[in-house]
């Protein structure tokens, strides 16, 4: 499949730094800085050699668990977008929609980071995720089992449905 | 940034902005959703602000998660099981509407829709729904009161759907009006601003639609711009020559099922001095081909230019 594949002609990759909150520069490849609507808009203004991102509102941590979403969806769409035009058959969006439930999977102080910081970069994709995983969550459980999940404490004085 | 560690025991989700809250809501069921408000003072309220349109059906109760999502379930089987099954399908849905409505306490609603299987005998209670959306001032109703096939697709003409007689318009602001269904009688109470009107009867069942809007539908609706009837077979219509005029009608589509003449049309035509647009619909019967005119779904448009001497 790779034979196709000639290194000597990729121009250099640009990329751009993303420095988290507590001061740690990520260097990451233009496009996958790009997933970020909030990135993107006012891309071009800026010059290439200040390319750099404060990111006040992402911790290292967080931080570390966007790149690597973006990089995982970056990857992806193009190794999708080549099966499909060499015909050839793919579970690529399968693949993805399994990688995307499994990335997902974290507790519940990883996941609220995550849509902070999804709804800071605006990433859409990655915050439809994590909204959804959180209905996920509570979906099917009792407010009983939800306030525990998220440790919600019950401050309502009456409780109209208590009877349920 | 907040909570890496040792912030276990910090509610987190609450703090999160209201817009994903939001979000999060709109992707449950209405039961679920409003099941969130008893889980703390923060919550209390979120799901109602969500509900600026509400939707009653059977995917709406149940949940996504449930197998036949927007087909009545009980509809799935036969005999007397289903007879069973559909009431009391038919009698938690009452009460979970009635309980949706009894909790949004939203002042204002953008839309109402209403789907579900109900017989005749319940009229009062959809009155009832129907005129708690109105002191809403919603904006949309969608109701359909037909029993669901399998595919959950509406077969109107299965039978045993709920039959509408009459209808009565009194809605003030309301613009837009379509009605698809059995043959019922119109009355206009007071619809003033009422600009758009669809009345298409269900296939093969041709009444009254232009026979009211011969007579009184041009006094009774006097912004009416765009007409969209279904019409009885040509040959059975007497025009009268001398039709009230329609001041406003810009557009008007007319669908037919057997041969018809403009020429008969034309006092309607007359009536309507400041058309811009005709279409005539042929709807082909079943089993009977002919040629010319009578292709199905062929449409001809007639830009009228102004009528002259009006």
């Amino acid at each position: 499949m790779k034979d196709s594949f000639n290194p000597s002609i990729e121009p250099p990759k640009k990329t751009v730094t993303l420095v988290s909150s507590d001061g740690y520069d990520f260097e990451v490849e233009e496009e996958v800085a790009l997933e970020s609507q909030v990135i993107k808009d006012g891309f071009e203004d800026k010059a290439v050699d200040d390319r750099e991102y404060l990111l006040f509102n992402v911790h290292s941590d967080t931080l570390e668990l966007i790149i690597k979403y973006c990089e995982k969806h970056v990857s992806s769409r193009k190794s999708i977008s080549a099966a499909a035009a060499s015909s050839s058959s793919s579970n690529g969006e399968e693949a993805l929609k399994e990688w995307d439930e499994h990335f997902i999977s974290v507790d519940t102080n990883t996941l609220y980071d995550i849509l902070m910081a999804a709804d800071y970069l605006n990433i859409k994709s990655l915050l439809d995720l994590a909204i959804q995983k959180v209905a996920d969550t509570i979906h099917g459980r009792s407010p009983e089992q939800i306030r525990k999940k998220f440790n919600i404490e019950n401050d309502s004085i009456i409780d109209p449905w208590a009877s349920e | 940034m907040t909570g890496e560690g040792n912030m276990i025991s910090k509610d987190l989700i609450s703090e999160l902005p209201e817009e994903i809250l939001y979000f999060t809501l709109s992707l449950l069921s209405l039961r679920e959703a409003a099941r969130t408000s008893i889980l703390s003072s923060r919550w209390r309220y979120l799901w109602k602000t969500t509900s600026r349109s509400i939707s009653l059906d059977l995917l709406a109760m149940k949940g996504s998660s449930h197998p036949n999502c927007g087909c009545g379930s009980a509809l799935c089987e036969n005999g007397k099981r289903r007879n069973r099954l559909l009431r009391t399908e038919r009698s938690e849905f009452i009460g979970w509407v009635n309980q949706i409505l009894q909790l949004d306490y939203s002042p204002t609603l953008d839309s109402f829709r209403l789907r579900f299987y109900m017989k005749r005998k319940f009229a009062h209670l959809i009155d009832k729904w129907i005129s708690v959306a109105i002191a809403k001032r919603v904006q949309k109703i969608y109701i359909n009161l037909s029993p669901l096939d399998r595919e959950g697709n509406s077969s109107p003409d299965k039978g045993g759907c709920f039959s509408v007689s009459e209808i009565e318009i009194d809605a003030r602001n309301l613009t837009r009006l379509e009605y698809w269904g059995g043959p019922v009688k119109f009355s206009f109470l007071n619809a003033p601003q009422l600009s758009n009107v669809a009345i298409r009867n269900m296939l093969f069942d041709y009444s009254s639609p232009l026979t009211y809007a011969l007579r009184r539908l041009s006094s009774d609706l006097p912004k009416l711009e765009s007409l969209i009837l279904s019409v009885k077979p040509i040959q059975e219509i007497k025009i009268p020559c001398q039709l009230p005029l329609f001041v406003n009608l810009k557009k008007l589509v007319l669908i037919f099922v057997l041969p018809l003449s403009l020429w008969s049309l034309i006092p309607l035509f007359m009536a309507s001095p400041y058309l811009q647009r005709l279409e005539v619909h042929e709807l082909q019967p079943v089993g009977s081909v002919t040629a010319g005119l009578l292709v199905p779904g062929l449409i001809v448009i007639v830009p009228v230019p102004t009528l002259p001497d009006y």
